[in-house]
């Protein structure tokens, strides 16, 4: 008879002498292990939507009005020469009056009509960089192409939505810390309740730990069968954690997708990928296995029947 | 089998439990431990399996030193004796078949040697018909009797019992010391502590008296 059948065999003695204690602890794990499921995919999706923002940041270097026309496509050349620029594109003062109106019609429609609406744009380029801007790192970066472009002759002014830009990285990096802080936070109330659970299966088996210990099992063998409930516990909060976050995101985005301004949004959430979830679900499983390995540890010293047995 | 040698165990107050103990157990002896209440009988166990230290002195059984033992040993050193108690120790809520077995499980071995060789016992204790049976369910003598089935499963040179008749009638108790005398005739030194002073006279064995922590 192998030890690791006895285990399984004591976990389910363990079940069945206080299932509500269990279920208890089942439940606020997988509860808990619900909102790190949750978190981390907020924050994943957070993450890359913040992303493809940052990818589409432009910068906009406005032309001289006194730069004759001929020069315009030399300058061109040059900013296309600068390092991290990817495209750039001329943009003629008509073309961004255009521009403007158009995008003003529907607020104000008057304005198309205006014979005295004055055209107060400068010609630009439009200016694409390689990769995008996520982190500060990437700010700085941005901050030194946007001086070389400004250095450019016949580039009167550059802007790159300077302040914007700057509080979008370290928006990203807030998001990514207090989602980080949550989940630590989370985490430690996890362990908290699986070492409690087993203290308590340790207390109501007392007197097995100090028979077992009577006739030679060694402390590993005893503390074997508890690290099994509680990672068997880890893993089984971590499983109906996961198709309870799997459920509420699918809820959400059904919500969400019936409000036709937000469908576009739903389509670029994602659920947790296959590597993530079965990473959740060993990180359940370990959680689950440590918090019993640290209450075992400390309590059963491979003495504990010296403890009471005097008399 | 058994040696101690000059063994004191104070406890904290301090309790002088044991006074400079030494006794000599040959291998394949019966020895009866006899003591009033509170006199050190228990103490005296509790260094033979290991349960506690002695405060001075040596103390040596199935060739370990007890004194200088090593936690991670003792488990091993437990697996070479046999250990009875007065209220049985047995794990409740299972059958005296798994009882029995658990010795042999720890130490690992295979399940079907390990079925005849519980039968067997069983056997020997008398407790085969009730081989299924839930501890519970078993009188106070059927409970000692698989007490020293478990506590021989496993073949131990030495067994010790600590007043293992202090909770049965005398019919029992004698039982229970026939089937003792028996084990001791088949080669393994076993150690009695009781109070039950008729009990120890009719066997005419080896006794020594402790009293208030001194051997005489
Ligand atoms: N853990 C302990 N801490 C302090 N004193 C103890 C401890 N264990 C035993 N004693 C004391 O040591 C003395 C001997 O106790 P012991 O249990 O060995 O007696 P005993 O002969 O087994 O008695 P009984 O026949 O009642 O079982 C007693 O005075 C007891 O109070
Ligand atoms: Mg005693």
């Amino acid at each position: 008879m192998s030890w690791l059948s006895n285990d399984l065999k004591s976990f389910k003695r363990s079940w069945l002498h206080h299932t509500g204690m269990q279920l208890a602890t089942l439940s606020v794990l997988t509860a808990t292990f619900a909102v790190v499921a949750l978190v981390l995919s907020l924050g994943l999706n957070v993450n890359r939507i913040l992303a493809s923002w940052g990818e589409t940041v432009q910068i906009t270097a406005y032309l001289d009005e006194n730069v004759a026309a001929d020069k315009v496509s030399g300058i061109q050349s040059q900013l296309e020469k600068l390092p991290s620029v990817e495209t750039v594109v001329h943009i003629p003062r008509e073309v961004a009056t255009q521009n403007f109106k158009s995008q003003m019609a529907s607020y104000a429609p008057d304005l198309l009509t205006d014979s005295d609406f004055e055209n107060p744009f400068p010609a630009s380029f439009r200016i694409n960089l390689k990769g995008g801007v996520h982190t500060e790192q990437d700010f700085a970066a941005l901050e030194k192409i946007a001086a070389a472009v400004g250095k450019v002759e016949g580039i009167e002014d550059v802007s790159y939505g300077q302040t914007w830009v700057k509080s979008y990285a370290s928006f990203v990096n807030a998001i990514a810390a207090s989602g980080g802080v949550m989940v630590l936070i989370l985490l430690a109330g996890g362990l908290f309740v699986v070492s409690n659970s087993i203290r308590a299966s340790i207390t109501a088996r007392r007197e097995e730990i100090e028979i077992l210990e009577l006739i030679g099992a060694t402390s590993s063998m005893i503390r074997r069968p508890y690290i099994v409930e509680g990672a068997a516990m880890g893993f089984v909060a971590a499983l109906i954690a996961l198709g309870l976050c799997f459920g509420i995101q699918a809820w959400q985005l059904s919500l969400v997708s019936k409000n036709l301004e937000l469908a576009r949004l739903a389509h670029q959430v994602t659920y947790l990928g296959p590597a993530l979830t079965l990473a959740f679900v060993a990180c359940g499983t370990f959680l689950g296995a440590f918090g019993a390995w640290a209450t075992v540890r400390r309590i059963n010293d491979g003495w504990s029947a010296l403890q009471r047995q005097s008399t | 089998m058994i040696s101690f040698s000059h063994v004191y165990k104070t406890y904290p107050g301090p309790v002088h439990a044991l006074r400079d103990i030494t006794v000599e157990i040959q291998k394949g002896e019966f020895l009866f431990l006899t003591g009033k209440s509170g006199a050190g009988k228990t103490t005296l166990f509790r260094m033979i399996s290991a349960f506690d230290k002695p405060s001075s002195g040596q103390v040596q059984v199935a060739g370990y030193d007890l004194a200088a033992i090593r936690a991670n040993e003792v488990p091993f050193y437990r697996r070479k004796i046999g250990v009875v108690f007065q209220d049985f120790r047995l794990l409740r809520g299972r059958s005296v078949f798994e009882n029995v077995a658990l010795p042999l499980e720890i130490r690992g071995d295979r399940v079907q040697g390990l079925n005849r060789r519980v039968d067997d016992m069983l056997d020997h204790v008398g407790l085969i018909l009730k081989k299924n049976a839930p501890i519970e369910q078993l009188s106070g003598g059927e409970q000692q009797r698989v007490a020293i089935a478990r506590a021989l499963i496993h073949q131990p040179g030495v067994l010790i019992a600590d007043e293992p008749t202090g909770n049965l009638d005398p019919q029992m108790s004698e039982e229970i010391m026939d089937l003792l005398d028996r084990v001791n005739a088949q080669g393994t030194t076993v150690f009695v502590a009781t109070h039950d002073h008729e009990l120890v006279r009719r066997r005419a064995k080896r006794v020594v008296n402790i009293d208030a922590g001194h051997l005489r």
